[in-house]
């Protein structure tokens, strides 16, 4: 069965910023989360993989096929949230929805018209009226209803009431149990993931960190706290990244098992959350 | 397509609407050359697909609709069939408002101007003018998005207002038309020397073969214009 997406060498270049040799890949039925401090690059590959920017090197295949030769039939299966909702801000919302649905062979309206339910969105209200969270739903309720095979979503949990993201989250984990739906998530907010994502892809700078499963990344890397004396030149090396304190110091590293045999009991080591990679990585660049 | 044309009527019908309302008031004082009425139908077409851009521009539309399941060629063959839809409206509605005011309030100023766009000779014109301001204004948008792109296409029409007479001065242009746009009577009313001479064309070459020249000419303007748009487009950024 063909990866939900396949994403070989992409390169971008702006000018001012370049996203760098990019790959990875998604299962079926799994969820994604990709994460990377702002300008990292996450909208980016996003939207190449939406085709809505020209890539300048490398493939996006979508169910193995290339999203700009099957860019229709590629688009088909894919739901999409953008990070700022894009529709026509004074039409209602069933209105909008009668600009989108034609396009889609697959378009359930019952399932749309008890995502609005559900969410609590007002059809015969226009979009200006709704808050951010409520156009977030509302884009969400969009890229449901046509049952898609791959979901993308980029930030959609930003502006959202933490009841709603639970919920939301809830409901990710329920789509990907038919093991053929899959789900990429872009998101600051890495507790979201940590709860629902199986596979964590860190783009830094437009450079791909690491694309792995959450458990191997959880188990692999660890924040080790000793004190200052153990900071010499060669197990500064050792670290992705240092915060140094008045008596001591944190640092981050991709193989718990060398640092507990590096530092022994002479150290606390800690599995790392997702926001300590993401820390550490992003200071650890700015201090290089 | 024809999804394309209806998801803009469904975003952009109250503005239309209004933008027709605003062609009704207009024709009230509408130029007594024969022109007058079309030009007003070409405003009326112009204005209203300036009202689409406008509004896939401020709510950043382009990003949705180009997420959907179509390809950025259909995106752009969609727009040129909403003018043509659009084209086809306004010239329908032209026609009939036209001659409900001449029924009800007697104005018999319009009926010169009226004829000039019901004769065979002066729709031609209307759909020769449109092709040409379509083909020249789509390239320029999908190459410069919307704001520069109205600049650029004034700007082009502005050079041409200048260039024709200009090449007629410096004997680059056939003798016929450099003296037909530099006498004196051209000015007085365009539209009735231009469709005078469209009707002297036609005669010449009989209307079937005029039409088919007619339709050649705006195919060729119309198919070179897709293309180019649709190469601009197709290498453009969301």
């Amino acid at each position: 069965m063909n990866n939900a997406l396949d994403i070989r060498n992409l390169t971008k270049d702006y000018g001012d910023f370049r996203l760098d040799d990019v790959s990875f890949s998604l299962p079926p039925g799994t969820i994604m989360g990709l994460i990377g401090p702002n300008g990292a690059g996450k909208t980016t590959v996003i939207k190449l993989i939406l085709n809505l920017l020209r890539r300048d090197g490398g493939e996006v295949k979508v169910f193995g096929l290339d999203n700009r030769q099957e860019e229709a039939a590629v688009k088909g299966r894919i739901g999409f949230v953008h990070d700022a909702p894009c529709f026509y801000e004074r039409l209602r919302l069933t209105t909008i929805k009668a600009t989108v649905a034609p396009f889609y062979r697959d378009w359930d309206e019952p399932l749309f018209r008890k995502l609005l339910a559900e969410f609590d969105l007002p059809p015969r209200k226009t979009l200006a009226r709704l808050s951010r969270g409520m156009k977030m739903k509302f884009a969400l309720a969009l890229a449901l209803s046509h049952r898609a095979d791959l979901i993308i979503l980029d930030e959609p949990t930003s502006g959202l009431d933490p009841v709603f993201r639970h919920e939301l989250l809830g409901r990710l984990s329920g789509l990907i149990q038919n093991e053929r739906t899959s789900v990429l998530f872009s998101t600051h907010i890495t507790s979201d993931l940590e709860r629902v994502a199986d596979f964590i892809t860190f783009l830094h700078e437009g450079r791909l960190v690491f694309s792995s499963p959450k458990d191997d990344i959880l188990d692999r890397w660890a924040v080790v706290k000793a004190g200052r004396d153990l900071l010499t030149d060669e197990n500064r090396r050792f670290f992705r990244g240092v915060r140094e304190r008045e008596f001591g110091f944190e640092g981050l590293t991709s193989d718990a098992a060398a640092a507990r045999r590096r530092f022994g009991d002479m150290a606390v080591i800690e599995k790392a959350a997702l926001e300590d990679i993401m820390f550490y990585i992003s200071r650890g660049a700015k201090n290089a | 397509m024809l999804k394309l044309c209806r998801k803009d009527f469904l975003a952009c019908r109250w503005w239309w609407m209004l933008a027709l309302a605003l062609f009704g008031l207009n024709w009230m004082f509408a130029l007594r050359q024969s022109l007058g009425i079309m030009l007003l139908t070409i405003l009326l077409v112009g204005g209203c697909l300036a009202i689409t851009f406008y509004q896939d521009q401020l709510n950043k539309t382009e990003v949705l609709y180009a997420s959907l399941p179509l390809t950025r060629a259909a995106l752009v063959r969609g727009r040129y069939l909403l003018a043509g839809l659009l084209s086809l409206g306004a010239a329908a509605v032209s026609f009939v408002y036209g001659t409900f005011l001449m029924a009800v309030f007697g104005l018999s100023d319009l009926q010169v101007s009226l004829k000039a766009l019901a004769s065979v000779d002066g729709l031609v014109g209307y759909a020769l003018a449109l092709a040409f301001l379509t083909s020249l204004y789509f390239p320029l948008h999908y190459r410069l998005g919307a704001g520069k792109a109205v600049l650029a296409f004034f700007l082009c029409l502005l050079a041409l207002a200048v260039a024709v007479p200009g090449l007629g001065e410096l004997g680059l242009m056939p003798a016929p038309l450099a003296r037909f746009v530099s006498s004196p009577g051209f000015l007085k009313d365009i539209g009735l020397r231009i469709i005078g001479m469209t009707g002297q064309v036609s005669l010449a070459l009989g209307t079937p073969l005029f039409l088919a020249a007619a339709v050649g000419l705006a195919s060729i303007m119309i198919a070179v214009s897709v293309r180019l748009s649709i190469r601009l487009y197709q290498k453009a950024d969301l």
